[in-house]
């Protein structure tokens, strides 16, 4: 179950946390916990790796709360924290199979769609989705996750990622469409002029 | 499946996430969090004092300045004909006036008497050739006006012999505008001014000024034909023949570093004619740059030279500006200039060699200033203060506290210089803990010059901003600040001979000390005299009758222990000159029986969870107390001793003990977790098998067949595995023997990584246990 805390709540965890009170830091843990792993399960798509990313998300959130604005909402944050600990964490795969840089994503990716496609077919339909996640390059991967699964807004995803709303909202159009194409669906047709788009741009 | 809208996408990855693992991530948090919030970062206000600091540093140049040491060579006494006396300067922040505070500190009196108060003082003084004056330039702000000024101090009283202002503008002109630039040189007679409106095109403007009595003498514009000229930077000659201007100037508003020409200017003195102009018709490519905000002249007066980093953080050089050509030099010390804000330097008691000191790996280059050559690059071995870190145990609760320590320390810097002391037999400098940028400043290296070996460390657990030798050698003066709890800051003294404190004042404030003995060496190259002290004839314990303070010492009975076990902690009295413990009636050595001693033990929480213990007088100069620790961890020893007529002293050993968590067996023993991996070391990222066996506390032999813990075998370990600057991993271990437990694992950087393991016993958990360290190559 993901937890929804009310703000002032949150609040208080985390301004007792910054002062060390550890209790309150368990409790951010505990609440945050089961949105962290399953975020970290879907980037990842390693069981273990999902709990390496979640645990070092919480270590560098408490190691820089005292940078953290209280009055602002904590998930949006403790999530950038987190994509980016899944982010280097794929780097340093990508690194152990010492594929040229710019043939890297291609590779990969050929080799994760032949091994996925195999195990898509036994597979059940959970896994078949992550598998499908799995094929996308990282920042399309990591995008869709944010905005699908996590609901953060096209603005909250682009400070996430470190991004501009606009290039979110290109990488989750071309994200949908490999999403698709790899669950063996059909294209997303072109999208319509800016004006006729429904892109939520806050909420 | 297929995605017909945005709300399959939603459903397929939420239903897509349920497989994640479901694990009490807390129950691996904890120890590393607690460590975390237990160090938290120093408070606000010391961050201030830093920030505050930093401006001040930067406005006065400091941050590079490279100062002198003492020395008493024997062909510079006919130069010591001036003295200056004795005393320790400190600028700082004053939170409650919001401006600079000018401070002495007199050693004999052992009083700290404020100078300049509510003024900003903007460099270190120029003291002057006969020693009797220190100048000062600065600002004033009085309702919208700033005005800025130039004092004269007697350096024996301190007391203002002139002031005279130089320019006055609105505050409000300044919020966005250009500010001023002053640099100052002094003569024998006279007080030389350089100042400019930073960023335009008006005149330097070089003005002089009678050191008598401040009168002004005369006044030189100089122009470099409509070009901006920003900072301003003067300098006289040895032989007060010449001075020196040096300006960086360029042809645009808001230049970038590529556009910047560094301009010098000389003129003869007293009537200030200009000799040579050297202005480049190009600008000065960044790596040959002198940077205009600093530098000293080497003795032979024909160079400026400067400590300075280049290219993307890989370049330490000592930097040569030719007087006679302009042209730039440089000497790579072949250190990384990441790490520049914790090397200190200093120049030999003949002024002919730099030195530069990276604390934190103990290599050091000494440049000589004649030649402009790297003479010499050694490694001075640091065995003695790395060594301190006690057992793999404390080492894996160190590791654990270090994921704090770097973040907590992230940004202090050192100000200071190295030390000489006056017969040359040792350098004194500010010790670092942990490498590069993140280092914290951390007690007093001694390094021995003949031996180049680290010899002692001081004030092991102060937090240094720089080191400053009295004149005579015998005090070591330290200001600290408190960087990882109060935030105080003090002034701290120690006695040379034996490393013991013999008087702290307190509420310095945090910022830049100095003595007019090094500001005299820095600015002309010889050793002054101190006054009321003749360091020609000086030899180390004859000054005044003092014998060395006795050195307090402590010890525990073991380095690691089991929960439950009793540690006892000795604090002895030892005579500096030969170590041993002081005897009834023993002469040359003062030790006075002190009327409380205790130890303070800690694991680095709040002062609550502190366990004090009384020691007992065991003999003569022995004093002794035991306790059991309440909680596992790596305990800090610190004893204090005191008496009403003196300072308190103290000594301390860092995770002096290790307390580890017992987990009794049914048979009544204890018993511990040891790790090992195979094969034993790895590279990044190579997957290993990782073995925690339950081994006897007390014989480190298997657990036997048929004895299990008394809460029953865990059927798996949570193994948490730390690595400080890369993070945690954790794996599930499975046993594959009575008491052994294996599981794969790959380190995703190379170090020495921590292991605590974690298990359910009794329907609870163990808590998070040490298992020893492994390292990955």
């Amino acid at each position: 179950m993901i937890v929804q805390l009310d703000d002032e709540r949150e609040r208080d965890w985390l301004a007792a946390c910054r002062h060390g009170d550890s209790a309150a830091c368990a409790r951010v843990v505990h609440a945050y916990q089961d949105l962290a792993l399953r975020t970290a399960f879907l980037l990842t798509n390693d069981r273990q790796a999902a709990e390496d990313v979640a645990q070092n998300a919480f270590l560098n959130a408490f190691r820089h709360l005292d940078r953290f604005d209280l009055d602002r909402p904590f998930r949006p944050w403790f999530l950038a924290i987190l994509a980016n600990e899944a982010r280097m964490f794929l780097r340093s795969q990508r690194g152990r199979r010492q594929v040229p840089l710019d043939e890297a994503s291609v590779d990969i990716r050929v080799e994760q769609a032949d091994a996925l496609l195999s195990r898509v077919i036994r597979d059940d339909e959970r896994a078949r989705v992550r598998a499908a996640l799995g094929t996308l390059d990282e920042p399309f991967r990591t995008t869709i996750v944010l905005y699908y699964f996590n609901d953060l807004s096209i603005d909250e995803v682009a400070a996430a990622t470190d991004t501009s709303p606009g290039t979110v909202k290109s990488r989750l159009y071309r994200g949908r469409q490999e999403l698709r194409q790899a669950l063996g669906g059909a294209e997303e047709p072109p999208p319509a002029p800016a004006r006729q788009l429904s892109w939520r741009t806050s909420r | 499946m297929t995605i017909a809208d945005d709300r399959d996408i939603r459903i397929a990855l939420t239903n897509a996430s349920l497989d994640a693992p479901r694990v009490d991530l807390w129950e691996r948090l904890e120890a590393p969090v607690a460590a975390l919030t237990r160090r938290r970062r120093p408070p606000f206000r010391v961050l201030r004092a830093l920030a505050a600091a930093l401006a001040l540093m930067l406005a006065s140049g400091a941050l590079l300045a490279v100062f002198s040491l003492a020395g008493d060579a024997p062909e510079q006494r006919g130069q010591q004909l001036n003295a200056v006396p004795d005393l320790v300067l400190t600028q700082s922040w004053d939170e409650r006036s919001q401006a600079n505070v000018l401070q002495g500190f007199l050693p004999r009196s052992r009083q700290l008497v404020t100078v300049l108060d509510g003024v900003n003082v903007s460099a270190e003084p120029v003291v002057s050739r006969d020693g009797r004056q220190l100048v000062y330039t600065g600002w004033e702000d009085i309702g919208d006006t700033r005005t800025v000024i130039v004092w004269a101090l007697d350096s024996e009283t301190l007391g203002v012999e002139w002031r005279v202002d130089i320019a006055a503008e609105s505050i409000a002109s300044l919020q966005n505008g250009p500010a001023m630039s002053t640099s100052v040189a002094v003569t024998g007679e006279r007080v030389i001014v350089a100042h400019h409106r930073w960023e335009t095109a008006e005149p330097v403007v070089i003005d002089q000024f009678a050191r008598a009595n401040g009168r002004k003498l005369g006044s030189t514009p100089v122009d470099f034909g409509g070009l901006l000229a920003g900072n301003v930077k003067l300098f006289a000659a040895p032989d007060d023949s010449e001075a020196v201007l040096l300006t960086d100037v360029w042809d645009v508003l808001h230049p970038s570093a590529e556009q910047v020409r560094t301009a010098s200017v000389t003129f003869s003195l007293p009537d200030m004619r200009e000799v040579t102009r050297i202005l480049p018709e190009h600008p000065t490519p960044s790596d040959e740059r002198f940077y205009t905000w600093d530098g000293r002249m080497t003795p032979d007066g024909r160079a400026l030279y400067q400590l300075a980093g280049y290219g993307q953080g890989d370049t330490m050089a000592v930097v040569f500006f030719d007087l006679a050509t302009g042209n730039v030099e440089r000497v790579d010390l072949g250190f990384d200039s990441y790490t520049s804000f914790i090397y200190q330097h200093g120049v030999s008691h003949d002024g002919r060699q730099l030195y530069v000191l990276d604390p934190s790996s103990g290599e050091l280059a000494i440049v000589d200033l004649q030649r402009r050559a790297l003479q010499q690059s050694l490694l001075i071995d640091m065995s003695r203060v790395q060594a301190s870190g006690g057992s793999w145990l404390g080492r894996v609760w160190g590791a654990v506290r270090g994921l704090v320590v770097q973040e907590a320390s992230a940004k202090v810097y050192i100000s200071g210089t190295l030390q000489l002391a006056p017969d040359g037999s040792r350098m004194y400098a500010v010790g670092v803990r942990g490498g590069a940028i993140e280092g914290e400043p951390r007690g007093v290296l001694v390094i021995n010059t003949r031996t180049w070996q680290v010899d002692a460390h001081w004030l092991p657990d102060a937090n240094p901003t720089q080191v400053l030798l009295g004149g005579d050698g015998r005090y070591l003066y330290v200001p600290t600040v408190d960087w990882g709890g109060s935030g105080d800051s003090a002034l701290r003294v120690l006695d040379t001979a034996s490393g013991a404190e013999v008087f702290a004042t307190e509420g310095t404030g945090y910022g830049v000390s100095y003595s007019p003995a090094e500001l005299y060496r820095a600015t002309y190259g010889v050793s002054p005299a101190i006054r009321g002290v003749d360091v020609a004839d000086l030899r180390r314990g004859s000054l005044a009758g003092d014998e060395p303070f006795a050195t307090l010492s402590v010890s525990v009975s073991a380095a690691a222990l089991v929960s439950g076990d009793p540690v006892t902690i000795e604090a002895r009295y030892l005579d500096p000159a030969d170590g041993n413990l002081v005897v009834e009636g023993e002469e040359g050595v003062r030790f006075d029986e002190p009327d409380h001693i205790r130890a303070v033990l800690s694991t680095g929480g709040s002062a609550e969870e502190d366990v004090t213990v009384v020691l007992g007088r065991a003999g003569y100069g022995t004093y002794r107390g035991a306790t059991v620790l309440p909680r596992a961890g790596a305990w800090t020893v610190k004893v204090i001793a005191e008496r009403e007529d003196e300072p308190s002293r103290y000594a301390l050993v860092e995770d002096a003990v290790t307390i580890q968590p017992a987990i009794f067996g049914d048979d009544g023993r204890r018993y511990i977790l040891s790790v090992s991996i195979d094969p034993a070391a790895p590279a990044p990222n190579q997957e290993v098998t990782a073995r925690v066996a339950v081994v006897d506390a007390e014989t480190g032999a298997p657990l036997p067949d048929g004895v299990f813990f008394q809460g029953g075998m865990p059927e798996h370990i949570d193994a948490s595995f730390f690595l400080q600057e890369a993070g945690v991993t954790s794996r599930d271990l499975f046993p594959v023997r009575h008491g052994v437990y294996e599981g794969k694992v790959s380190f995703f950087s190379s170090g020495t990584w921590s292991v605590s393991a974690n298990f359910p016993q009794d329907g609870r958990r163990s808590g998070s246990i040490p298992a020893g360290t492994v390292v990955v190559e």
